[in-house]
Formats: C-alpha cells, structure tokens, sequence
C-alpha cells in the first residue's frame, strides 16, 4: 500500500467511516512505516483537539435579526411572500422604502449638505461636544441640533400624534470614504398585532455605500417598542467587510409633537472610537417631502440627517432639492 | 427533522411559503453557523455568507430536487457563498483579518481565566490553522471532522467525489497537524496522563 492511500484510510478511520478489511492492511502499512504511524497518532491528537475546542455560536437574536433583513432583501428581489403574512410583508416594504429612499437621497448628496452647511453657517443648526466619564473611559459626544426644535413631552403623545400611519425617517453619516445610512420605519401595530395593542413596530434599514463595493444593505432588523419606555431601542451592528469594518450603535428616539412638529433625533456610534454623533431636527408629519434637517463635519467625518414622511402605500418621496 | 417534515416544508417552501423556508432553515442554523464561521474565520464574515446562502437558498429553492437531504443542499450553497465571499474580498489573504479577536469573542465557557484564556488561545490557534488552508480542503475537514458529516454528504456538499473528498480530509489533517504541533504535543500529554 501507498502512503498516499493509507494515510487517506488512516483519515477515514479517525471519522470511523473504514472497512474492517482496508483497517487491516492499514495497520499492516503502520507497522511498516513510521512516518504513517506519525501521521496516525497526529491525527488522533488533532481530533481530541477539535473536541477540546468551543464551537463558534449565534444567539437568537442574531437569528431574528438575520432573519429580517433576508426578508427585506427578499422583498427587494421581488420574491413572492406567502398570502397570510401580511405584517412581515409590510415591514419588509417599509425597510425597503427606506433604502430606496436613500439611494435617491444619495444621488442629490452634495446639494443637500451644500444647503446644510449654509444652514449651519447662519446658526439655524448648533453643534455642541461633551465628554461623559463612562466606565472609566472619556466618551465623547457630539449632539447636531436644528433651532426649530420642539419642547419634549409625552412619548406617548408623540406617538399617537402620528395616527394610523408609517413615518419614515432616514439618516447617514460619511466616515472614512464609507457612506452609512440608516432607514427607520416606526408605525402603530395596532391593528396587525392585536395580543400588543399599544405596541409600536420599528424596522430599520442600515446601508454601507463604499466607492469600490457599492451599496449593501448590512441590517434591518425589526424591534418591538412601547410608548412611554425611555429608549425606544439600541441596536449594535457590525458593518462592512475588510478593513472598513465598522462597529455602530444606532439608538433613535421620537421626541415630542408640538406645533405640528415632531422631533426626531438619530445617535450613531462607531464603537470602535466610541465618539457618539447625536444629530436632531424636526419635521411636520405628513408634509411627503424628504428633508435634510441637521448636518456638521466632526473631523473628516460629515454627519448628517434627512427624514422622510409619507403614507404608508405611497411612494418615497424624492427629496427637497437644494 | 424527519424526512417527510422536511419535504412538506420543501414543498410549501416552492409554492413561495417564506415561513416554510426559514423553518428549514432554523433546523440548520446552527450548524450552518458553525460552518460559516469555521470557513471565514469571524462572525462579520460569517454573517455576510450566511445572509448570502440564505437568500441564495430562498431564490433557488424550487430548483431543489430532493435528491439529497435540504441540510447538504444548503450547505453546498453556503460553501459557494463562501467561495465566492472569498473572491470579493479579493486581496484579503486567507487567514488574515481580525480572526484572533473575533474568535475570542465567540469562545465563552469556563469560569477560571485561565481555563478561559486556555480555551481563547486554541479557539484562535484552530481558526487561524483552518484560514490557512486551501479553500477546498478547509470546507472538507470542517464539514467531516468538525461537523460530522458523513463522506457521502460532504462529497455531495462540495459537488466532488467522494474519493477526491477523502483525499481532502487527509490532506487537511496532516496540514493542521502541522500547524498546531505545539497543541497536539499538549493534549497528547494531557491525554497519556488520564
């Protein structure tokens, strides 16, 4: 026998996938050939490690989570989903609104910032920095403001300001040549989840556009919030392949209704820095206009946020051109 | 999953029942997981060729023949979807990439530090050896002898032979071996002395 043959027998009978007979003529080969017998015992040895080793495991919310945005990318091929799942369905359709939306916001990109900068520029949008001791590490936050902001008051309020229908809001950040967006669904479940009537279902869209990948979408997870709880949601993500892989927590947060305006506020976290970008404006509901709403440049990165409203059904609207 | 489960949620899955779907796929999840991570190496890239795989797997699902069990199918979707992860990834060389950090952050475990940081240095020692080798022979031995399939549904997972599949797995072995002598020397010991 071959060393080549035997140390493949050798191999099969480490899984215990080999015939009595060729277990024979490899432990005739064995006894002959030290460097096979080497082979043998290694390959034991190799084995009891992988036993020793940890599997690699997911949890089930990385399940959930993956799950989603598979619908999500499964609504935008168009793929058929099954007659009874209307909620998912619609979650898929607004998650995939969002991102529509921003790949036309993307298009109009410079004009929007250009009409940011000069906004910021005449002191309609104010920026401040803090830095907050957290856990023994100086974190540093940047909060991007409109003046036009509204007085926080009931979340619930807020809530209920927005009647039957889906708001959208999006926003996206530059940081190091590699465009993030985030598209947020939130909208009553009401009416789809009866057992959770005061429920609010929020989908979002989180997409990375990097010159030499293009656009990808890289989550769009679906969270369950109640009114009245504090934090709507956080949401860790992990984002982008290679070396512009970046860390982000996302936390967003719907303010007040006052004046027919609603606040709405974006935290985005790369957490490989933990610099925390806060950016805040406010919109009038139902006005079915995309509009930039707080903008800055925090080193060479340029953050800004742009919101969305229209009715579910309808289609995205395009944008305010600058 | 018996079988005749499993052909309901197949058939359900290519009158274009999404829910039938994941149903197949949560019964792989895990393993399939395994796999990915165990072929690129982090959870961010494993994540991009498990999102990858089951879009794939939704899109082709009335392809599928039934010829061989719904896992093996998937997973011979997933190891192209790692292939091709691979090829975008383009200059990216095989075992480079942030491996060491994420994969101590996929070992959880024992309680004593030491016993942790034992457990982290040869999850990291085994993940970096599996991103050395060859492309076909890491899918190989992680399908057999991480995974536990049997040659024929290896075989039929990489769309090779199942001669040209064992020939793999050996190759593999004495390559790992190779690289992770230190530990083999160690567990040898430990093992002698039970």
């Amino acid at each position: 026998m071959r060393c080549r043959n035997a140390r493949i027998l050798i191999s099969r009978g480490i899984d215990g996938k080999l015939p009595m007979a060729d277990n024979a003529s490899v432990q005739r080969h064995l006894e002959k050939c030290p460097d096979c017998a080497h082979y043998a015992e290694r390959c034991r040895a190799l084995q009891r490690l992988i036993g020793q080793s940890v599997a690699p495991a997911a949890d089930r919310s990385y399940w959930a989570e993956l799950s989603a945005r598979v619908a999500v990318a499964a609504a935008q091929d168009g793929a058929q989903t099954a007659p009874g799942l209307r909620l998912s369905r619609l979650i898929s359709c607004l998650a995939a609104g969002a991102c529509l939306i921003l790949f036309v916001m993307l298009l109009g990109e410079r004009s929007r910032v250009a009409q940011l900068r000069r906004e910021t520029a005449r002191g309609a949008l104010t920026s401040t920095t803090t830095t907050t001791d957290l856990y023994g590490f100086d974190t540093s936050a940047v909060l991007i403001s409109h003046a036009q902001q509204p007085e926080p008051t009931e979340q619930r309020a807020a809530f209920e300001a927005l009647g039957d229908y889906y708001q959208g809001e999006l926003g996206w950040m530059v940081q190091d040549g590699a465009q993030t967006a985030l598209g947020v669904s939130v909208y009553p479940s009401a009416r789809e989840v009866a057992a959770k009537e005061e429920a609010l279902l929020v989908g979002i869209a989180v997409v990375t556009v990097t010159a030499d990948r293009g656009p990808r979408l890289i989550s769009a997870p679906t969270l369950m919030i109640l009114p009245g709880a504090e934090a709507n949601f956080r949401l860790a993500e992990t984002g982008g392949t290679g070396p512009r892989r970046l860390r982000y927590q996302c936390a967003y947060e719907r303010g007040a209704a006052a004046d027919g305006l609603v606040e709405v506020a974006l935290e985005i976290t790369p957490l490989l820095d933990g610099k925390a970008v806060k950016l805040s404006g406010a919109v009038t509901p139902g006005d079915r206009t995309t509009r930039p709403v707080a903008y800055n440049r925090v080193g060479d990165a340029h953050y800004a946020l742009f919101v969305s409203t229209y009715e579910r059904g309808e289609p995205p609207p395009s944008g305010d051109q600058a | 999953m018996d079988i005749d489960a499993e052909r309901r949620l197949v058939r359900r899955s290519q009158a274009g029942d999404r829910g039938a779907f994941d149903a197949l796929i949560r019964a792989h999840r895990d393993r399939a997981y395994r796999l990915a991570y165990r072929l690129t190496g982090s959870h961010a890239d494993a994540d991009d060729v498990l999102q990858e795989a089951w879009l794939r797997g939704y899109r082709g699902i009335t392809e599928f023949g039934g010829r061989a069990r719904f896992g093996t199918w998937f997973f011979r979707i997933l190891l192209r979807a790692a292939a091709s992860h691979r090829r975008r990834l383009g200059r990216r060389a095989d075992g480079e990439g942030g491996t060491a950090l994420e994969g101590s952050e996929a070992v959880s475990g024992a309680a004593d530090p030491q016993q942790r940081a034992a457990a982290h240095e040869l999850h990291d020692a085994l993940q970096e050896a599996l991103c050395s080798l060859p492309a076909d022979q890491r899918g190989a031995v992680v399908l057999v002898a991480f995974e536990g399939l049997s040659y024929a549904e290896a075989a039929e997972a990489q769309g090779c032979p199942e001669g040209t599949l064992a020939w793999r797995v050996a190759e593999a072995r004495r390559r790992l071996a190779r690289k992770l002598a230190p530990y083999l020397d160690s567990a040898g010991e430990a093992h002698h002395a039970m």
